[in-house]
């Protein structure tokens, strides 16, 4: 996030794209409701009438995968009505004449045909955003995991350049991470193609830098990108993978098209899997190796606002259970790394990340400990207050201005067809997390959320002959599932919803990737349902 | 001052923390729940602790009690699973627990609030839907959102009030006004 969460109470209109906060991060309501009480305008886009959308003033019910679509005549109305901030945009930025050049062809009608939202609810909201006086947009995985996840979120940062709606208050191009430390991790680089801190491992110096903190040849480092998750089991398929460890992830039900990532994991040569349960990826392990939960370990935690906190541990973990960072410091010995990984404790693991990482420079164990709430990265030293608001003066480029890159509206991977009508979106609900690998086992969550259902619109379920609560049969090009049917008008005409939060839902969705981020299409595949009153397998 | 529990219904995502909470906090039997009304709306229901309680008057053993700091509770011993109270009630707020063969309600935390701490739906609710402290800040607050605020109890005295946003008022049409409702 560019703001903290916080902020949000203070905007005059909040722009939800493909979020459902209310759900999804609940404590992110209580300061949008903060807002709408002050009275702030608050705009909610996203297929399903969500509890996030509940509190909306205008709410646009998109077709899934049309975001980019519905942006660009946001802008296009911004644009042709001369409601865009000028003087930001020309102080500020780059690339506006290309912008408005690309969002002509956009206007609100036409973006009608494609996002299903009534052109004159496209022009209420893009009034509304662009003549705030501090306008913020909150997004989430309903604009990225598409095929053009990237280009929307590009699309994100424009319209909010074109306002000026960067750098103050109230403001910002605000993503939710999905856990407590998902920042974190990213922070630390654990993506394919950066060191900690969004170094790339294709800068020469970088490379030397960290290895010589390291003290190893600089040749031990690769300067190519590695395999994100859904081109590992690619990878394995194709016979160039043959051994993995993974921790903390449950590919088996989190993985787009799950059936193959089984099959794949299970022609591994050797799989080891840190976790705290036995899940569905454990299940297929050689080596289980037991983790602590998060109450069990201490260190630093990194919030979707770039907070750092620091966190004590409350239990001892059970049995032979450890922290990670000591199940690898132990790998590490056992690989011949031994003095490379002898941390004592978790401070002195973040003071190697001090040394290494700009932004965490100034984040001394001592100061987070202190702090109330922790203290906001970039903290280039010691004395730094840290950075709660980005861009307030410069962008992070060169010139230090902001590029707005125009985006076009690129169809979803998977198109509806005769045989497959319907468009299949995937997401979660409030009572469970992720891969259900905790929530499922616990008791007051399971009853009040037992079991995998289908979302349908009542003309949909009529048409399929489906009846309310009944069991569905949902089939898509990967195979199919059964799931209680809950047929409701806050999910449109033509769109059903499955929550991915238990095994069946992934084995159906599409491992199509983004062709920037790698992140897979979980929020569009085409399908089809079906009465499956003859069905005796139970929808488990 | 007497401090009471706020309900900004118009707050409500229907996350059901509160439930859960309430859930861990009594022996794994929620004595609250969150209904979802139509499509749109969600109100998380628990006793409100009248002033002149239908429940009380019915309890044909005298289970039903005014303890502590002024609450309504049930002492489970007593009680003989006759469910009167919960038909009695004029919002819902009784269950019968089939388990232990008891009525179950609200008992405001009273474990909690005696040692200066919030009841656990409150501590819990992430929207503030819910909230806890004194009357009087809760009625300018009301005033000031152009809420309706219910009140079931004589004032200085503790229990739930409901905060109903005026635009939900057709909604709710047999709301009773300010402590009013027909005695059984």
């Amino acid at each position: 996030m560019t703001n903290p969460i916080t902020d949000l109470a203070q905007a005059d209109c909040i722009l939800v794209i493909g979020s459902n906060f209310a759900e999804n991060h609940p404590i992110v309501s209580r300061w949008v409701l903060d807002a709408r009480q002050r009275g702030a305008t608050i705009i909610v886009a996203d297929p399903r009438l969500t509890p996030t959308a509940w509190s909306a003033d205008i709410f646009l019910p998109l077709l899934p995968g049309s975001d980019t679509s519905l942006i660009n005549a946001l802008m296009h109305v911004i644009i042709a009505e001369k409601l865009y901030a000028s003087d930001f945009v020309e102080a500020r930025t780059s690339g506006f004449s290309a912008l408005a050049e690309l969002v002509k062809d956009y206007p609100p009608e036409a973006a009608e045909r494609i996002t299903r939202v009534p052109a004159h609810l496209i022009a209420e909201a893009a009034r509304a955003y662009a003549t705030a006086p501090a306008a913020s947009i909150v997004y989430c995985m309903g604009v990225t995991q598409h095929t053009c996840g990237t280009e929307t979120v590009i699309d994100c940062a424009n319209l909010a350049m074109l306002c000026g709606h960067l750098g103050r208050t109230g403001t910002g191009v605000n993503p939710l991470r999905g856990q407590d430390n998902v920042q974190g991790a990213c922070d630390m680089g654990a993506l394919v193609n950066v060191f900690p801190g969004y170094q790339p491992v294709s800068n020469p110096e970088v490379r030397a830098r960290f290895a010589a903190a390291w003290g190893i040849p600089v040749e031990n480092l690769s300067g190519e990108p590695g395999l994100t998750v859904v081109e590992m089991t690619h990878a394995i398929e194709r016979g160039e993978l043959h051994g993995m460890l993974i921790m903390g992830e449950n590919p088996v039900v989190g993985d787009p098209n799950s059936k193959k990532v089984r099959r794949a994991l299970e022609e591994l040569q050797f799989l080891a899997v840190m976790e705290i349960f036995m899940s569905e990826t454990a299940e297929l392990a050689d080596v289980i190796l037991p983790a602590a939960c998060f109450a069990e370990k201490r260190g630093t935690k990194t919030t979707t606002d770039r907070r750092v906190q620091w966190m004590e541990r409350a239990v001892h973990p059970p049995g032979e259970a450890l922290p990670d960072w000591q199940i690898l410091s132990l790998l590490a010995a056992r690989l011949g790394f031994k003095e490379a990984f002898d941390y004592q404790a978790e401070e002195e693991i973040l003071n190697e990340i001090r040394q290494l990482t700009p932004s965490y420079a100034g984040l001394a164990p001592e100061r987070i400990k202190e702090s109330r709430g922790g203290i906001p990265w970039p903290c280039p030293d010691t004395d730094h207050p840290g950075t709660p608001i980005l861009y307030t003066s410069q962008f992070n480029k060169p010139d230090g201005r902001g590029v707005m890159r125009p985006v076009e509206y690129q169809l979803p991977a998977e198109e509806t067809s005769p045989l497959f009508p319907l468009v299949l979106t995937s997401g979660r609900v409030v009572l469970h997390y992720n891969t259900g690998e905790m929530t499922r086992r616990t008791k007051a969550l399971r009853s009040r959320e037992p079991e995998l259902f289908v979302q349908l619109n009542p003309v949909t379920a009529e048409r399929y002959r489906i009846r309310p609560d009944s069991a569905a049969k949902v089939i898509t090009q990967r195979g199919f599932t059964v799931a209680t049917a809950r047929v409701t008008a806050q999910i449109p005409e033509g769109v059903v919803f499955l929550p991915f939060h238990f095994p069946e839902t992934n084995q159906l969705t599409n491992d199509a990737l983004d062709p920037i981020a790698r992140i897979p299409e979980y929020k569009v595949a085409a399908c089809r349902v079906e009465p499956a009153h003859d069905y005796e397998g139970g929808t488990r | 001052m007497t401090k009471v529990i706020y309900m900004d219904i118009s707050r409500c995502i229907y996350c059901r923390a509160c439930e859960v909470a309430c859930e861990r906090e009594h022996a794994g039997r929620s004595n609250m729940f969150v209904q979802l009304i139509g499509e749109h709306y969600a109100v998380p229901i628990n006793c409100r602790h009248c002033e002149n309680s239908p429940c009380i008057q019915v309890c044909p053993t005298g289970a039903l009690q005014r303890t502590g700091d002024d609450a309504v509770t049930i002492a489970a011993m007593k009680c003989i699973g006759c469910n009167l109270c919960a038909l009695a009630c004029p919002f819902g707020a009784i269950w019968f627990d089939t388990l232990n063969k008891v009525a179950r309600k609200c008992d405001l935390c009273l474990h909690r609030t005696s040692q200066g701490l919030e009841p656990a739906c409150v501590t819990t609710c992430s929207a503030r839907a819910l909230a806890y402290g004194e009357l009087d800040d809760f009625i300018s607050e009301a005033g000031q959102n152009g809420h309706r605020l219910v009140i079931s109890r004589a004032a200085g005295k503790t229990g739930t009030v409901v905060a109903i946003p005026s635009k939900w008022e057709a909604l709710f049409p047999q709301e009773p006004q300010d402590g009013e409702y027909a005695h059984p």
